[in-house]
This record gives structure tokens, sequence and C-alpha cells, in this order.
């Protein structure tokens, strides 16, 4: 399979790197691996199999044509369109020295690493915001039945709720960042993604999009709505309701609004900074 | 043996690879095996003349593209026929018929 991808490189080195020619590159090795499997499955040796597929691969001419590339190399004597051939053969091979590159697994669990992490995170900011709703709820009990051994009880109850979901909230939120070692070569090394790796990010990220918007929006219905609860319920004059439970649910529904709003983007943005990696070219 | 001249076949690839698409959707290596199936190994279309052949289609809007994921996980493009494609196809069949009738007066063993 190897020697494969060298032959489909080999035949794109001398085509300018874009959007058409890497869409043509990542069709016709998918065509080819579907052809090596099949004759793979059949038996076929090896030396065979890249035999076969070699020879019937065609011409480049043909493809150039058809990519509209065919005239331009031809007909446009420009002085400097060497320079930029050189250029483009760098870009187009992926194979420049030094560079790593990322395959479609490593860049699946990249995603699923930082969006475990943003889950996490998100989970750490809930139980902060979550917290003031333990005092909230449980000392108000004290104010409605008056001051007893139970209702005291309850109180204290309350602060310490306060601060086990405080304790809870930082520690998630510093496990979080423990997630997110082990890529830091991505910012630190020169890194590039696979043609066939930036195919299946681009179109990862356009079937995301609609659910990152739905999460959003999600989200922002919660923070809004956070303050139906406290209206409604005070309305009803039930002291239990309208002074314990309703203030405390503005907390639990903000809380789970910030949570949707931050996990919201957590497939895109990983998506996103990967096919960044692509658009800067080495410095 | 008797190859076919891509010279003589070029003008009917587009046809050949409609002629599937109009039964249902199918992708690259599919297509390609089909034509070899239906011909029975008498032709083997090279990839880089079904490939231009697609993004010809594709261009003149009688074909379109879309990528699904097959049964073992591998994402593919897919090529669905278009209503104009359809159309294309039967002009296709017609001058066919009419080429195929002209020719054949000149043939003689």
């Amino acid at each position: 399979m190897e020697t494969i991808k060298n032959y489909l490189e080999t035949m794109f080195a001398n085509l300018p790197d874009t959007e058409e020619t890497r869409r043509a590159k990542s069709e016709l090795f998918s065509m080819m691996e579907d052809k090596y499997n099949e004759l793979k499955a059949q038996g076929m040796a090896e030396n065979a199999i890249v035999g076969t597929i070699i020879t019937e691969f065609g011409n480049i001419d043909e493809l150039k044509e058809s990519l509209d590339l065919g005239k331009r190399d031809t007909i446009v004597p420009v002085v400097s369109e060497p320079v930029q051939t050189v250029a483009t053969i760098e870009n187009v091979t992926y194979e420049s020295e030094g560079k790593r590159m990322l395959t479609i697994d490593e860049a699946n669990d990249y995603v699923m690493d930082n969006s475990l992490s943003t889950f996490i995170f998100g989970l750490g900011v809930f139980f902060c915001i979550l917290s003031p709703a333990g005092p909230v709820l449980f000392s108000a009990f004290e104010d409605i039945f008056g001051s007893n051994a139970f209702t005291n009880f309850l109180s204290s109850f309350g602060v310490g709720f306060l601060f086990l979901s405080v304790a809870i909230g930082v520690g998630l939120i510093l496990l979080s960042g423990t997630k997110r070692k082990g890529w830091e070569f991505l910012d630190q090394d020169n890194c590039g993604l696979e043609i066939e790796t930036e195919q299946f990010v681009k179109k990862e990220l356009e079937e995301n999009n609609s659910s990152q918007h739905f999460m959003f929006a999600l989200g922002v219905m919660c923070c809004i709505c956070s303050v139906i609860p406290v209206s409604v319920l005070g309305a009803m004059r039930i002291k239990v309701l309208s002074s314990a439970v309703g203030p405390s649910l503005i907390f639990v529904l903000v809380g789970i609004g910030v949570f949707f709003i931050l996990n919201s983007s957590r497939k895109v943005s990983a998506y996103e900074k990967l096919l960044s990696l692509n658009n800067n070219p080495e410095a | 043996m008797q190859e076919i001249s891509s010279d003589v076949i070029r003008g009917y690839n587009d046809t050949i690879i409609l002629f599937f698409l109009m039964e249902e959707p199918s992708y690259g290596y599919e297509i390609s095996r089909n034509i070899k199936a239906m011909s029975e190994n008498k032709y083997l279309i090279k990839e880089t003349t079904l490939y231009s052949a697609f993004t010809r289609l594709e261009k003149n809007g009688y074909i379109t593209s879309f990528s699904q994921e097959a049964d073992n996980g591998k994402r593919r493009t897919y090529y669905q026929i278009t209503e104009a494609g359809r159309v294309y196809y039967k002009e296709k069949c017609e001058e066919w018929r009419l080429t195929k009738d002209v020719i054949e007066r000149f043939i003689s063993d």
C-alpha cells in the first residue's frame, strides 16, 4: 500500500496544490485502495497487486486536462513559473523533512481527547456555579420553620454542599487540563494533515456544525429561562417553593446553560484547530 | 488479443458511467468493477479516465457527489445522476444507435 501511495505522490508532484487536485488525489487513492483490498482478498501477491494497480492507473495528463491544468502549463510561459513549481512540489508531497503528518486515527484521537477535556471542564464549571444553590435551598428552611435542631442541621448541610461542590468543580477543572497533555506537539512541532485526514476532518466539521448551533442555543435558552422558576414558584405562595426551591433552581439552570454553551464548540473547535495546521504554511 | 482503443471509446465513457448511475448512486471503484464485469473483462477503465469523467460530468451538472460512510467504515464519494444527466444519457443512446448504424455499413469481413 505504501508503494501505491508513493506512486500517487510522485504522479501529483508536478501539479499545483489546489483544492481540486487534493480532491482528485484523495479520490484516486480511495479507488486504488479498494482495488488493492479486493485483489488482496483474492489472494494475489503483493507485487502483482502493485503492478496491476499501476498499469491500470492511466495517464496523469488526462487528469490535468479535466482539471483545466494542462492548458495553463503550456500556454503561460511566465518566468516566475518554475519557482512556483518548486514551491508547490514541497506542498503537494507533504514529505518535507521533519513535518509531522497526522493520520485520520490521530485526528480522531485528538478530537476525542479535546472534547472529553472540554466536557470535564464544563462539568467543573457547572459544579462551581451550582454550589450556592446549597446554602440558598437549605438555609431557607430555617426562615420558614424557625430555628431548631433539624433546620440548623439543614443549614450547615447547605454550607457543606457549597464547599463540596466547589471542591468537585475545581478538581474537575484541574483534571480537564491533563487530558490535553500529549497534544502540545501540535503547537510546538511543524505539523500538517495527510490529504485523506484533511478531507475527513472537513466532512466531520460540516456534520458537527448544526449540532454546535443547537447546543449553543439550548445553553442560551437555559440561561434565559433560569428566572422563570423563581417568578412562577414565587407567585404560588407556597413558602418552600418560593423562597427555597425557586432561587436555588436559578443556579441549576444557569449551570446547565453554561455547561451546554461551553460544550457546544468542543468538537468544532478541535476540527478547526486541525485544519489550521494545514493552512499555516511552515515558517 | 485485440484491445479496445481508448480513442474510440472515449466519447462513450460518460454514457457507460451514467448507465450505472441511472440505477442507483455509486462510487468510483464499484463503477470500475461493474464496467469490467459487464464487458466480460473486455474493457478496463483506467482510474484517471474514470475520475476525469466524474469531474467533467459534475461540471456539466449531469451528476452530483456526496460523501457517505460504507459498511466497513470507509468514507467514500458517491455519485448520483441528475435530471439533466438522465436527459443527456438518453441523447447519447440515440447518438450511439445512429453511429452504430452508420459504421456497421462500412464493416466487412
